[in-house]
């Protein structure tokens, strides 16, 4: 079996299920180790910054967050579109699956945000381009997770929703590069650069990528289980649907 | 012992309110798992059995 039929093999829920049997217990321990690694490393064993002092360590929690809220979107919108193309409807309920994961990822995202920001800024919130675009974003998650629940059909709630996340890859897009090209507001360039001189200190960086492993292995655990529940799901409504027809 | 400097409080804040959200998520995801799961069994039976 080549690779790309593997992909697709996955496209039936009894395969997707039976592999995740087998995934999600080392997703679930990895994620564990490496957030509890990351955190406490980032909390307890790394200096003060000498001009933000101690808020410095919201970072092993501000940047994996954001970056989770903005990667699970563009994992929503890969989903729609497989959906799209070929009416798989494992995609269609990962992309459901996935959102209150990317939502929540992106209201623990501006509240670090909010508390970093207070103490450096001056204030909590400031309506510039990155956190703008990112506030959209969440009301995009927020949106996308209500259009779910106003359809009966699964297929037109699918269509719908995968219309959405087009429309609000926009955002996602947007506050994931606001920094790079939109040179205005309070929010800072980007972290992390392959420019030496511009990328963090090594004493940071390192439990930064610690800890963004660990929210990106937290964030595909939690993808795949609640995958899992919305097939078992749409099984019941399967069965509920032939009992009424019986 | 850690020194937090002056702004211990925001760090705190922030390090107990993620891991909170990290906590309700994955607790709510269990609970949904678990009922959806039970639910389907019961129904599978009641299906098989009739």
């Amino acid at each position: 079996m080549n690779k790309t039929e593997t992909l697709w093999a996955l496209a039936n829920p009894h395969r997707f299920i039976r592999l995740t049997n087998a995934l999600l217990p080392f997703v679930w321990a990895s994620s564990l180790i490496l957030l509890v690694v990351g955190l406490v490393w980032g909390f307890a064993f790394t200096p003060l910054d000498f001009k933000q002092g101690s808020t410095v360590k919201i970072i092993f929690l501000h940047v994996p967050t954001a970056l989770m809220a903005i990667n699970v979107w563009l994992m929503m919108l890969a989903a729609s579109l497989i959906w799209y193309i070929r009416r798989h409807h494992v995609s269609a309920l990962a992309a459901k699956a996935a959102a209150p994961v990317g939502a929540m990822m992106a209201v623990a995202a501006i509240a670090t945000g909010a508390l970093w920001g207070e103490p450096m800024w001056g204030t909590w919130w400031a309506w510039d381009p990155r956190l703008t675009s990112f506030f959209i974003l969440l009301l995009c998650y927020v949106g996308y997770i209500a259009l779910w629940s106003t359809f009966e059909d699964a297929e037109w709630a699918a269509d719908a929703t995968a219309g959405l996340c087009l429309l609000g890859s926009v955002f996602a897009l947007l506050s994931r590069y606001a920094v790079n090209f939109w040179n205005q507001g309070l929010h800072q360039g980007a972290t992390l650069s392959l420019d030496p001189e511009t990328n963090i200190h090594n004493d940071f960086y390192l439990p930064l990528l610690v800890s963004i492993a660990g929210f990106v292995l937290l964030s595909i655990a939690l993808i795949l289980y609640r995958t899992r529940t919305e097939i078992r799901r749409r099984r019941i409504e399967q069965l509920l649907a032939a009992k009424q027809q019986a | 012992m850690i020194d937090l400097g002056a702004y211990w409080r925001e760090v705190i804040l922030a390090y107990a309110m993620t891991l909170l959200i990290l906590a309700l998520l994955i607790g709510w995801s269990y609970r949904t798992s678990i009922r959806t799961e039970a639910r389907l069994r019961a129904l599978e039976r009641e299906t098989h059995d009739s």
